[in-house]
């Protein structure tokens, strides 16, 4: 019984150290990449990463922004491109770090304003305005750092509704948006902070919409009829078709996924979210790629039809307009 | 024995406290749909006995459950008003009832997911049923 006993210890032991010593993306998660763009952009990019927090106020409501970039932005060569982040409703930059860190790894600049309202996008167009200040202070780490002319959106639920609307009404500013878990216009409360149809159909610019495939209820894929835009679908049928789109669900993910690690349903059933955030990381990673940094074979990856997300394993309901 | 004494005194006070829990009048009693219990309805049910009627200038500040408090808080809108409030009794974070807002001013149904904190308003779609649909015991916590 005691040998028993011992070799179950000894057992657990090592399985917990073989665990801890192994990296994140070597473990086995959900939704892990299949093809060569998507395993290049799942995983950390080459860049070291920190994190600042303004000292003041970054937007019109109050709130302060955190950015997220390459720790060598200093003596980097080349400015840099940047994504505006916009949370989702009651959240902050802290429930996405994962994401965010991940995008700077990669060499994106991302301000997130810490509002946690921020559908209508304008304090996400405020923290756009925020790096504007800081490029042409001297006193700034981000002092002509910032590439303006390749600069994204992207949000989370609430927020990516806020992403889309900063692009829209960016004046061309912002030339992408990643859109995680747009919801239906059933849940914008009032109606305008959300994306509304005449936004979308007047716009301009490039947009992937990603959504979970667990996430029927918030973002679900198809709808059943009416005129309001309730799903991924009837906002990717109502981009207009002179934008560059694309659209994807990932497989088992729920609404809130993009803000947890694996085995985040564990102790988080009641946070919508069971698989983590990883399987989040490749293919949205490799359109900000395609379109600010002019990866053209992430690009090709969105090809219609033939393009490699259109064989990933981990997502299905895929569409895209791109040639 | 003085000990005997107060434990008899308490059970006494105990029994009388249930008893009347038990006898007290209340007000009718709403009917819940299936699964659901009312929290408290936005506004005042009516009642045949008489009240004091408040002055045109009192403004008395209505009382509102967590949840109401909540779910107007999401809203954004001081002259949003719920009525009708229910939640699931195996899943108390959701809820479901009726709202208006000043600039949309007929009540219409909506369901709260109080862990999201997100609220989805009928607009008289499918989508809207399959959504309304989580409001019953049972069903598949989002």
């Amino acid at each position: 019984m005691k040998r028993l006993s011992r070799a179950i210890c000894t057992t657990l032991v090592s399985a917990t150290a073989l665990a801890v010593a192994q990296p994140a993306a070597a473990q086995s998660v959900p939704n892990a990449p299949t093809g060569p763009v998507e395993t290049q952009y799942y995983a950390n990019g080459p860049f070291a990463t920190t994190t600042t927090r303004s000292t003041a106020a970054c937007d019109s409501k109050g709130n302060q922004c955190d950015v997220f970039y390459p720790a060598n932005i200093a003596s980097s060569t080349t400015r840099l491109p940047l994504v505006v982040w916009a949370n989702g409703t009651a959240s902050t930059p802290d429930n996405y770090t994962i994401w965010l860190k991940h995008l700077a790894s990669w060499g994106f600049v991302v301000v997130a304003t810490r509002d946690q309202q921020t559908g209508y996008g304008n304090t996400a167009l405020d923290s756009l305005a925020y790096m504007q200040a800081q490029d042409i202070n001297p006193a700034s780490p981000f002092y002509q750092r910032i590439d303006f002319a390749h600069v994204g959106a992207a949000g989370h639920s609430q927020g990516a509704s806020g992403a889309a609307n900063a692009m829209f009404h960016s004046g061309g500013v912002i030339k992408t948006t990643v859109t995680f878990e747009l919801p239906n216009q059933n849940w914008c409360n009032p109606a305008d902070n959300c994306l509304l149809t005449p936004t979308l159909t007047g716009g301009s610019g490039s947009i992937f919409y990603v959504s979970g495939t667990a996430d029927s209820l918030i973002a679900p894929d198809t709808q059943s009829g009416g005129t309001q835009l309730n799903s991924q679908t009837a906002y990717y049928n109502a981009t207009p078709a002179g934008m560059l789109k694309a659209k994807g669900l990932l497989k088992g993910a729920n609404h809130n996924d993009v803000t947890g690690t694996p085995g985040c349903g564990l102790l988080g059933f009641l946070k919508a979210c069971a698989n983590g955030v990883y399987g989040y990381l490749g293919f949205p990673t490799a359109w900000l790629a395609w379109q600010l940094k002019g990866d053209a074979t992430a690009g090709a990856a969105f090809k219609n039809g033939t393009g490699e997300f259109f064989t990933a394993t981990a997502w299905q309901g895929r569409v895209s307009n791109i040639p | 024995m003085p000990v005997r004494r107060i434990v008899l005194l308490m059970f006494g006070v105990a029994a009388a406290a249930i008893a009347a829990l038990i006898v007290w009048p209340r007000s009718a009693p709403q009917v819940p749909e299936a699964g659901t219990v009312i929290i408290r309805p936005a506004a005042s049910a009516a009642s045949s006995a008489p009240a004091p009627v408040p002055e045109p200038s009192a403004s008395v500040p209505p009382q509102h459950s967590a949840v109401e408090t909540a779910i107007l808080a999401s809203i954004g809108d001081p002259r949003a008003e719920l009525r009708d409030v229910v939640t699931r009794r195996d899943a108390p974070q959701i809820a479901c009832g009726e709202k208006r807002t000043a600039r949309d001013p007929v009540f219409r149904r909506f369901v709260w997911l109080g862990h999201l904190k997100m609220l989805a308003t009928d607009d008289g779609s499918p989508d809207f049923g399959t959504i309304a649909a989580v409001c019953r015991e049972g069903q598949p916590v989002p």
